[in-house]
């Protein structure tokens, strides 16, 4: 898991530039930033976030750049682009990792999490190695 | 027959079939049936039949909604017959449910079978102004879908909405209850609840915690996930949700008002939403894979 985790963080540097402008604690690219970087655990404001963006991309089927402060409702017109699409992928994958039990119940927060990987998938076209990852972790976690 | 202190907000479909049928069965009859026929078609959203005198539309938009909402049980019955007869043989023997049901389910009989007194009326869902005159007073009204229950209608006076949910609460919300039960928790749950504001938040009545109910492998040859998905939706959450409602309401009589909700801790649960079809192909063949 741990060089699945590896892989997954080196997604973060294919963040677009413009995602980047206004970033703010709001911003999907300082969570893919947070949520990718080396800590094996996911913050309690995190965990929010992914609660409400995750929502929000599973119902609308679009990521835009800023969000709210619940992440419910974005903020500004713009969505993001396909570096970040990707990486954001990849940010969910590794939160599903990160938030697996150590029980043999899989944790609803993990399935959650991959839930909406395989929806942000659905919109960017991801690389094969991408896709050959999030199959792996599907095979982990279930 | 006994009636039960239910008004019945009837949505055309197999889940309000499904209450009604077995409530028919077991002798039962709601007090009322409140039919709501869409003003608009339920695919498209284009207006019905504007041209048309007031009564010959209410007759026309009924029958479209009743295609629109039926067309997937009806489409399986005729194309997928094994499929079918395994998954209704197994649902009627797990909720010792007459194996009629099923096809009363889709036929779209005359809701006044059902024994109550029947009043229809056109509405653009459940937001339309004209549900608030009519619903006010009302006392208990099963929801049986058709959308969300706006705050305006939460909050009458004299009415609550009594709503049956596919998982067990507070552990399971929101969408795909049968499916994200079965994936996290290797068990299916049913909840009786009355809604408020939040999604499937509300007072608590009953829980009910069942074993995954497995259909026949062989059944299921050359039927995609997407049609297996539907064949959940069309066979086996109705029932689910029809017996949770019986029990729930098993021993009422119509002088007698349904029982005092426990509030939830909101905090305590998942919401779930629409699970994504690689995860669904997962829980599919646990369900049909026996």
């Amino acid at each position: 898991v741990s060089a699945i985790l590896q892989r997954l963080r080196e997604y973060k540097s294919g963040i677009d530039k413009t995602d980047l402008v206004d970033d703010d604690e709001h911003s999907v690219a300082s969570l893919i930033g947070r949520l990718l970087d080396d800590s094996v655990v996911v913050t309690p404001a995190d965990r929010l976030a992914l609660e409400g963006l995750g929502r929000s991309i599973d119902v609308r089927k679009r990521v835009s750049r800023n969000y709210d402060a619940a992440w419910r409702k974005p903020v500004g017109g713009s969505d993001i682009g396909l570096g970040s699409g990707i990486a954001l992928t990849a940010a969910f994958l590794v939160a599903c990792l990160k938030l697996r039990n150590s029980t043999a119940t899989p944790s609803p927060q993990s399935l959650k999490a991959l839930n909406t990987a395989l929806n942000v998938g659905d919109l960017f076209t991801l690389p094969p190695q991408l896709e050959a990852l999030m199959s792996q972790i599907i095979g982990e976690v279930l | 027959v006994r009636t039960l202190p239910l008004t019945v907000l009837f949505h055309e479909g197999p889940i309000a079939r499904a209450y009604l049928g077995l409530m028919l069965h077991r002798g039962l009859r709601p007090k009322r049936i409140l039919h709501l026929v869409g003003r608009r078609h339920p695919g498209t959203g284009k207006a019905v039949g504007r041209w048309l005198p007031r009564p010959v539309r209410m007759l026309y938009a009924q029958q479209l909604q009743e295609i629109s909402m039926s067309y997937w049980p009806r489409q399986l019955r005729k194309d997928y017959p094994n499929l079918v007869g395994n998954m209704t043989r197994v649902v009627a023997a797990a909720f010792d449910t007459p194996p009629e049901l099923f096809e009363e389910m889709t036929a779209a009989g005359p809701l006044e079978r059902y024994g109550a007194p029947v009043q229809r009326v056109l509405v653009d869902g459940l937001r339309d102004p004209v549900l608030k005159g009519i619903l006010t007073g009302a006392g208990t009204i099963l929801f049986t879908g058709g959308g969300t229950v706006p705050k305006h209608l939460l909050c009458l006076d004299g009415v609550r909405f009594l709503h049956v949910h596919p998982g067990e609460l507070p552990y399971v919300r929101g969408s795909d209850g049968v499916f994200w039960s079965t994936l996290v928790y290797g068990h299916v749950g049913v909840s009786s609840l009355y809604l408020d504001s939040g999604i499937d938040t509300g007072d608590i009545i009953a829980t009910a915690r069942r074993a995954s109910l497995q259909f026949s492998q062989k059944a299921t040859d050359n039927v995609d996930a997407a049609l297996l998905y539907r064949a959940v939706f069309s066979f086996y959450d109705p029932i689910l949700r029809a017996h949770m409602l019986l029990t729930t309401a098993a021993d009422l009589h119509e002088d007698r008002m349904l029982p005092v909700g426990e509030p939830q801790i909101v905090e305590s649960g998942t919401t779930y939403q629409y699970m994504h079809p690689r995860l669904r192909q997962r829980v599919l063949r646990t369900i049909f894979g026996a």
